[in-house]
């Protein structure tokens, strides 16, 4: 009984977090932005651009998965701005893709500090197609915006998992622009010589 | 007390695997599939006995409540690598793979069964068993508006076996060339022959446009090796042409349209007197149609389509309707479809009316007839 009673209470939390509706900020034009001023000792501007391309060219979670799929935004107006992507899953017995979610990050750095700024959420829907595979639907992806509505109900879950995503992502990148470059040492020479 | 330990223990497993997936940024095996089933019904000729009518396509054909089939799927779509394992069970399952004998015999039938490599961002390339690249219309009634389905699709390939590259020649522009066993022969090939394919794709976020050709020896050349005394015909290639598109007018209609073209050689005979193989001369044989799909979508939970089909058959291409003493015959279809979404669940009614130019059925006195109305309401359900 009391093994059941503690399982119970473990899983308590986890049901509660379940049914936790995101409120998601706004920008003046009443797009969901996730925005932040972070300031770094002991990195000037040129060091923290730096650092981010490494996080963008490389996968910031595990790098032994290859490349993450950030893309360059190729504007004039853009910055140092890259898009990236992650998968909705349904909640269902097995693992169905529900759709693609995609934003922009946008990175601007000065001595010290810097700000990110992510926003342009899209979500493109999956459907699986004559060979099996889930591909996206035909048409262009909604601004998720359009989804808030739902924030209550349908789409509940799915904004809790896409805030806790994002929050991983935007806690990943600031371990890695943070990252203090380490002075490459000048190593001995081995000299080697006719008179030993 | 002890068993509901063990279910919450379970219960808890489900949860954290579930919740450890949705942070798992790798691509998973996903697991997914379908279930359906339907109620049919003559409006105008005998739902029983040996009379009993169906319009002669696939799958829900059967009077009454019949089943449609399970689906399970797992893939595993990787940046680099991937595969697809799609089993069918029931009816509608051993239809769609009704030349993968071993698989039918032992209940299981695997509909699809590849594996891919994208090489790189513009070619992919895939080895093994997949639905076919011809059509508008699909095995998984999931994919399809209407769940009867169309005659150039009952009579075309279904799927096939054999190693294809996909090229992606712009954002737009696709290709693909594949070499297979004979169409619909997915565990093995039985006749040593080949099928080469081939399609040319045109996409944008509005619709999509589709030629597909395919050639090649459906049942092999007799091998005089192996003959007996008896004659033999072996039929000769196998040429299919087919054009597939599909256009969304608005936010609420869609337009799709498609043609083919079948035919085949007439082959060649061996001639036990002269024990010889020789060329059968005649004109080839198949079958030509056309279809028109239109939707109107009136809300998230309900949409009306309708589907128009032109189907003839030449020289005797075909025994699935009257023909004439030519050989000759056609078919128009009209089918008339409510799609009603209720979470993953659609409910299909649907009303279809089939028109020969020959006398193909007969009615409720059991007279010839050259049409056919029925009605048939489908559940079909996707996870």
């Amino acid at each position: 009984m009391i093994r059941f009673l503690i399982l119970l209470f473990c899983l308590l939390p986890w049901c509660t977090c379940m049914g936790q509706a995101t409120s998601f900020q706004l920008d003046e034009r009443g797009l969901i932005t996730y925005s932040e001023v972070v300031n770094v000792e002991g990195l000037n501007a040129d060091q923290l651009v730096e650092n981010v391309l490494d996080f963008f060219e490389n996968n910031h979670q595990n790098r032994k998965r290859g490349k993450m799929r950030y893309r360059k935004i190729e504007t004039p107006e853009a910055g140092l701005t890259y898009a990236g992507s992650f998968i909705l899953y349904k909640k269902s017995l097995g693992k169905v893709p529900e759709g693609k979610v995609s934003y922009h990050i946008t990175f601007e750095a000065k001595d010290s500090r810097y700000r990110y700024i992510i926003r342009q959420f899209h979500f493109i829907p999956y459907k699986r197609n004559r060979y099996g595979r889930f591909v996206p639907v035909r048409g262009q992806p909604l601004p998720l915006e359009s989804y808030l509505p739902q924030q209550e109900n349908t789409w509940s879950r799915n904004f809790t998992f896409i805030d806790s995503r994002i929050e991983h992502i935007t806690q990943k990148l600031k371990e890695q622009v943070q990252e203090i470059p380490i002075a490459s040492e000048d190593k001995e020479i081995v000299k080697l010589s006719n008179d030993w | 007390m002890k068993k509901l330990y063990v279910l919450c223990v379970m219960v808890v497993f489900l949860a954290c695997n579930f919740s450890k997936a949705q942070e798992d940024e790798g691509s998973p095996v996903v697991f997914s599939g379908s279930v359906d089933t339907y109620f049919r019904t003559n409006l105008n000729a005998k739902n029983r006995g040996d009379a009993v009518e169906a319009p002669g396509t696939s799958f829900a054909n059967l009077p009454g409540f019949g089943l449609g089939m399970v689906n399970l799927v797992a893939s595993k779509d990787g940046e680099k690598v991937g595969f697809v394992a799609d089993l069918v069970f029931g009816p509608r399952g051993n239809d769609a793979v009704f030349n993968s004998l071993p698989s039918v015999t032992s209940g299981v039938a695997v509909n699809q069964l590849y594996a891919y490599w994208n090489v790189s961002n513009a070619v992919t390339l895939t080895m093994g068993n997949f639905n076919t690249f011809l059509g508008y219309e699909v095995i998984s009634p999931t994919a399809n508006f209407n769940y009867s389905t169309s005659y150039m699709f009952s009579y075309g390939p279904f799927s096939h076996t054999g190693i294809k590259a996909d090229f992606a020649l712009s954002d737009q522009i696709s290709a693909m060339l594949s070499v297979m066993n004979p169409t619909d022969f997915t565990e093995f090939n039985p006749f040593g022959s080949y099928t080469i394919g081939g399609q040319l794709g045109y996409s944008t976020d509005n619709g999509s446009l589709f030629l597909n050709v395919l050639y090649g020896d459906q049942d092999g050349s007799i091998d005089e090796d192996q003959v007996g005394t008896d004659a033999i015909e072996s039929a000769g290639n196998t040429f299919q042409v087919d054009v597939t598109t599909g256009w969304d007018l608005s936010e609420s209609v869609y337009v799709g349209v498609n043609g083919t073209y079948n035919t085949t050689s007439s082959g060649e005979v061996y001639n036990p007197v002269s024990d010889a193989v020789e060329d059968v001369d005649g004109d080839g044989a198949g079958f030509a149609g056309l279809a028109g799909y239109l939707q109107y979508k009136t809300s998230d939970v309900f949409s009306v389509g309708t589907r128009v089909e032109y189907f003839n058959v030449f020289n005797g291409g075909l025994d699935i309707i009257g023909l004439d003493t030519e050989g000759d015959g056609n078919v128009v279809s009209f089918t008339l479809s409510g799609n009603v979404h209720v979470g993953d669940l659609t409910l299909i009614p649907e009303f279809r009316l089939d028109s020969t130019s020959e006398d193909s059925f007969s009615n409720n006195d059991l007279e010839p007839s050259s049409s056919l109305a029925s009605f048939l309401l489908a559940a079909v359900f996707s996870f």
